[in-house]
């Protein structure tokens, strides 16, 4: 139960989906447009979770405050795609990958827009940290294990939003089964800051701080997932949510 | 038991190349390896399906796929072409349905059939309905006639719009009255199973939404094959989908699967309006 | 001279001048045109087409009317003028004669009663009592006797069924032996042409001598002529003399030899048909037959004659110039027109009644006769109407049956000796008498009254098969 050109090396979306071989050449460049609007605010969104992150981390309150202000950007495109899938879905009716694509955009949007509002708490826990002075006192081990987990899961979407865009199934699921590393860092990122808690008392307020942008990180790695699974319902027409990874093998086999 | 046994024993050999199930846990029909020649040009090429019982199985493709012409294989409405030949096994229940033996005029009581065009008799109503009982001798009185007529013409939801005019030509009717009478006058013989041959495409779409409506009403009673070019249609309205190309029967399955995550590219094709 | 000549260069110069000025004008207009047809719309362009459109359909519409106007200006002419010659026919003069019955004359016994009488009437000799009746009246002077030329023009005045008239009256009332009585009888035809041609008083005229048509002239102005409904001619058979020629005898046998066309040709016509059409399988015979038919219907329709004597008469030996054989040779014309009418018209019938039937299970038969046939009807009624209606008119065949025979007797069963309406119009055609000319108009004017019956039949039939 595979489409037939699986197999076959091609890259691409487009080419992927035969989004070029509608009978209706309207109906191409809707769907043409609604992947390029998807991929630019993948970008945007890639871009706010790295530069939120490089925020908090180099204590920067300007690329912060920049974040923020680019978060309702992030938001318009949410509104924008959604208005354009409706459209599609009321004009067009699609069938088969047609309307998986459009299910798995509407839903791969909401999570991107997750992501964006994620990297505004970067933003917004930057211009705190920086006020208080954390990463030069207490905070670089802590921020060292966060910059650890924040270039992991920047990876992670980086390659998840690759997978998406050239429709790459194996490296989708593999993304997937990786999602317990970033779950594991999390929990020893935690773990520091716990101790780090108890031992300093004062800094409590800022540990906290940085454990919240581990969770960001941590729930961005989760939506990362999330558009790993759309991929593969998008290409494989199968739904890879909410089981085990052994589930999952079976029902790729299958 | 018959049938089971025929299934078994076919099933040892690769039926087709067809994609997906083409089995049906309760068949009421089954249908293995049919050809259909119109001369020497091949129009049905190996087709094997089952009609599940009490369902609706649409049968989808684009122009001249040979799905008509299956779908007329199914009542042998293809014998009064000369040129057509039919080969393979049509199994109705237990019965071979292209067995020599057996009278297609039975057959076609058992499995009773709607057209594309509206085609009412140009009779009155109540004459269109009562027809087929009458030719099969079905009833033995006037009120037992009255009652099959009102009964059928209540099942195609059709009685209370035209219980007043009952002696009026069934031609004067709207177009989907018309054809909801034509499905009056088919299930008035008590059929197994209808056949429809694109029973909406001539119906304006609240016309359309009404059959479709009755469509899944008469499932309950009827096995049903429909054959249509609308596949929102068979979205709609079918719970099997087969999918025909070039005569042969490409891809077959839950119609949930069909239309959304089909297995043949031809079907995802076909189905999501691509070319080639 | 010269000077034309010296000019004529010059002119020609002048004309090549002019020509070129010609040229470049039209180069102009058009490169005008092409600049213009580059930057105008395509409004512009089909409006400039569509005047030569108009024209055109206004021609072709002109053309058609002229055609249909033209078309029934011929029926309107034909149809009056041969009302206007038919008209004469429908009354005839009559004159009334003061009739002797004296015994002597007849050679009768007037002391006879009763049956003896009756049967001595029936022989008796009423030539002497017309004659003997009528020389006194036209004695010039008393006691002069008219000489044997002037009695035999006398006594041609009057029609040769002038004595059957006197014996029939006497026969009714037999008391009126040795009586006078006035008795209305025809006057010959020439006498009654003479009268309906409008000749001066007295004045002689065609066939009819001065002296006759001084004497008619004298009857007239004893008002003892006058003009009569000529009813005899549609209760009388043919006749040698024209003024007593009727076409009941054409008439009845037209009806007889058509209800056997019809009884054979239609049943027959519209079952080879619906076997063609419905149950025949499509192959090389069937082609063959089909085509023969269509042959059949081109045969011209002497050679039906030919068959029919042939087969009919010689080996089946059915009688002669009988409405039977003359049905039969007539069916085996209006066999093939019916055939492929009614094949027209079952083909005609959709294809979706016969599988709305079929799918309900009915069989070939019940799907023939409940709705091909019935929706057909129309369409094989009136191919069947038209075939009909093209014997009816058909000299030709009956002619070879013997059907031109002179037939005095109105034939009442189909195996008594009988002609036709057609046949009855070109035996009256051909008649020297100038009294048949106003029968062969008044006798075409029937038979196309009949046509028009049968044509309005067929279009209420057809009304009623369709809203059916």
């Amino acid at each position: 139960m595979t489409t037939q050109d699986n197999n076959e090396n091609i890259s691409g979306f487009t080419t992927r989906l035969h989004l070029d071989k509608h009978i209706s050449r309207r109906f191409n460049e809707e769907l043409e447009k609604v992947r390029t609007l998807v991929m630019a605010m993948g970008d945007i969104v890639e871009q706010q979770v790295n530069d939120g992150l490089s925020a908090v981390l180099n204590a920067d309150e300007t690329l912060a405050a920049k974040v923020i202000e680019r978060d309702k950007k992030v938001n318009d495109m949410e509104l924008a795609i959604d208005e354009y899938c409706t459209q599609i879905l009321a004009r067009r009716q699609p069938a088969a990958s047609d309307l998986r694509l459009l299910v798995s955009v509407i839903k791969s949007i909401t999570d991107l827009e997750r992501m964006g509002d994620e990297a505004v708490k970067f933003g917004k826990n930057a211009i705190k940290l920086a006020k208080g002075n954390f990463a030069e006192e207490e905070g670089a081990r802590p921020l060292v294990e966060l910059r650890h987990l924040g270039k992991h899961v920047s990876e992670t979407l980086n390659r998840a939003l690759t997978a998406y865009a050239q429709m790459d199934v194996e490296a989708a699921l593999n993304i997937i089964k990786d999602d317990n590393v970033i779950d594991e860092e999390f929990d020893n990122i935690s773990r520091l800051l716990v101790t780090k808690m108890m031992e300093n008392p004062r800094e409590i307020k800022n540990s906290l701080r940085v454990t919240w942008c581990a969770r960001a990180l941590e729930r961005i790695g989760e939506h990362t997932t999330n558009l790993c699974e759309y991929t593969v319902y998008l290409v494989e027409g199968k739904d890879v949510r909410h089981i085990t990874p052994e589930q999952v093998n079976v029902k790729m086999k299958s | 038991m018959n049938k089971i046994e025929i299934k078994q024993d076919l099933s040892q050999i690769k039926l087709t190349e067809t994609v997906g199930n083409i089995y049906a846990d309760d068949a009421k029909m089954s249908i293995r390896h049919a050809n259909v020649f119109y001369g020497k040009k091949q129009a049905i090429d190996n087709v094997s399906l089952d009609l599940a019982k009490n369902q609706v199985t649409a049968l989808i493709g684009p122009s001249g796929c040979g799905k008509s012409t299956f779908l007329r294989c199914l009542n042998r409405m293809n014998d009064t072409i000369d040129m057509c030949r039919v080969t393979g096994q049509f199994m109705l229940d237990t019965q071979d349905i292209h067995a020599k033996s057996l009278d297609p005029v039975l057959l076609r009581a058992r499995v009773g059939m709607v057209f594309q065009k509206p085609n009412p008799f140009p009779k009155s109503i109540y004459d269109n309905v009562a027809y087929g009982p009458r030719i099969h001798g079905l009833t033995n009185s006037k009120t037992e006639l009255d009652e099959i007529v009102e009964t059928s013409l209540q099942k195609a939801g059709l009685f209370n719009e035209v219980k007043d005019r009952l002696n009026d030509s069934g031609t004067g009717l709207s177009g989907g009255q018309q054809q909801r009478l034509c499905i009056a006058r088919t299930i008035a013989v008590s059929p197994e199973v209808i056949l429809m041959d694109e029973p909406a495409s001539a119906l304006d779409p609240i016309a359309t939404a009404i059959i479709e409506e009755l469509i899944d009403e008469l499932k309950e009673k009827y096995t049903i094959a429909i054959v249509t070019h609308s596949m929102q249609q068979a979205a709609r309205v079918s719970q099997h989908t087969a999918y025909f190309h070039m005569g042969k029967l490409v891809e077959m399955g839950k119609t949930e699967y069909i239309f959304t995550r089909p297995s043949h590219k031809l079907t995802e094709n076909y189905i999501t309006g691509r070319f080639g | 001279m010269t000077n034309s000549t010296d000019n004529s260069p010059e002119t020609s110069a002048e004309k090549n001048s002019k020509v070129n000025t010609n040229m470049s004008a039209k180069d102009n207009s058009a490169r005008v045109s092409t600049t213009l047809s580059t930057t105008s719309s395509t409004t512009e362009m089909v409006a400039l087409s569509l005047k030569k459109r108009h024209q055109k359909e206004r021609r072709f519409k002109s053309v058609g009317l002229f055609s249909v106007f033209f078309g029934f200006m011929l029926v309107i002419v034909l149809i009056g003028d041969i009302t206007s010659k038919a008209l004469p026919a429908f009354h005839q003069y009559w004159v009334k004669l003061d009739i002797n019955y004296n015994s002597n004359w007849l050679g009768v016994d007037e002391n006879l009663t009763g049956l003896e009488l009756t049967k001595q009437l029936k022989k008796a000799n009423y030539r002497k009592v017309l004659k003997n009746s009528i020389y006194p009246v036209f004695t010039e002077e008393p006691g002069k006797k008219l000489a044997r030329k002037e009695k035999r023009q006398l006594f041609k005045l009057f029609s040769t069924n002038a004595e059957f008239t006197i014996k029939d009256s006497l026969l009714s009332s037999p008391e009126n032996l040795q009586q006078t009585v006035s008795i209305w009888v025809r006057l010959d035809d020439d006498v009654d042409s003479y009268l309906k041609e409008d000749f001066a008083t007295g004045q002689a005229g065609l066939r009819i001598s001065k002296k006759q048509a001084q004497w008619l002239a004298k009857l007239d102005s004893e008002q003892r002529i006058e003009t009569r409904f000529n009813i005899s001619f549609f209760t009388s058979s043919d006749s040698r003399e024209p003024e007593l020629a009727g076409i009941k005898g054409a008439l009845m046998g037209t009806l007889l030899t058509m209800f056997v066309t019809i009884l054979v040709s239609f049943p027959l016509g519209v079952a080879g048909a619906l076997y063609l059409e419905e149950f025949a399988p499509k192959n090389k015979i069937t082609d063959l037959i089909e085509i023969n038919i269509n042959n059949l219907a081109a045969v011209p329709s002497i050679v039906f004659g030919l068959l029919g004597l042939a087969v009919i008469i010689n080996v089946f030996g059915l009688p002669r110039s009988a409405p039977l054989v003359g049905g039969i040779v007539l069916t085996l014309m209006t066999l093939p027109t019916i055939i492929i009418a009614s094949r027209a018209a079952i083909k005609a019938v959709p294809p979706s009644l016969r599988e709305a039937a079929t799918g309900l299970g009915a069989s070939k038969m019940q799907v023939t006769f409940s709705h091909v046939l019935p929706q057909a009807m129309p369409g094989i009624i009136t191919g069947a109407i038209i075939s009909v209606a093209q014997a009816l008119g058909e000299t030709a065949p009956l002619l070879m049956i013997g059907m031109v025979a002179f037939i005095v007797d109105v034939p009442t069963s189909i195996v008594d000796s009988a002609t036709v309406l057609p046949v009855q119009i070109f035996l009256w055609a051909d008649s020297p008498e100038r009294a048949f000319l106003a029968k062969t108009s008044a006798a075409i004017l029937v038979l196309l009254t009949l046509l028009l019956i049968i044509n309005l039949s067929a279009t209420m039939l057809r009304s009623k098969f369709e809203k059916k």
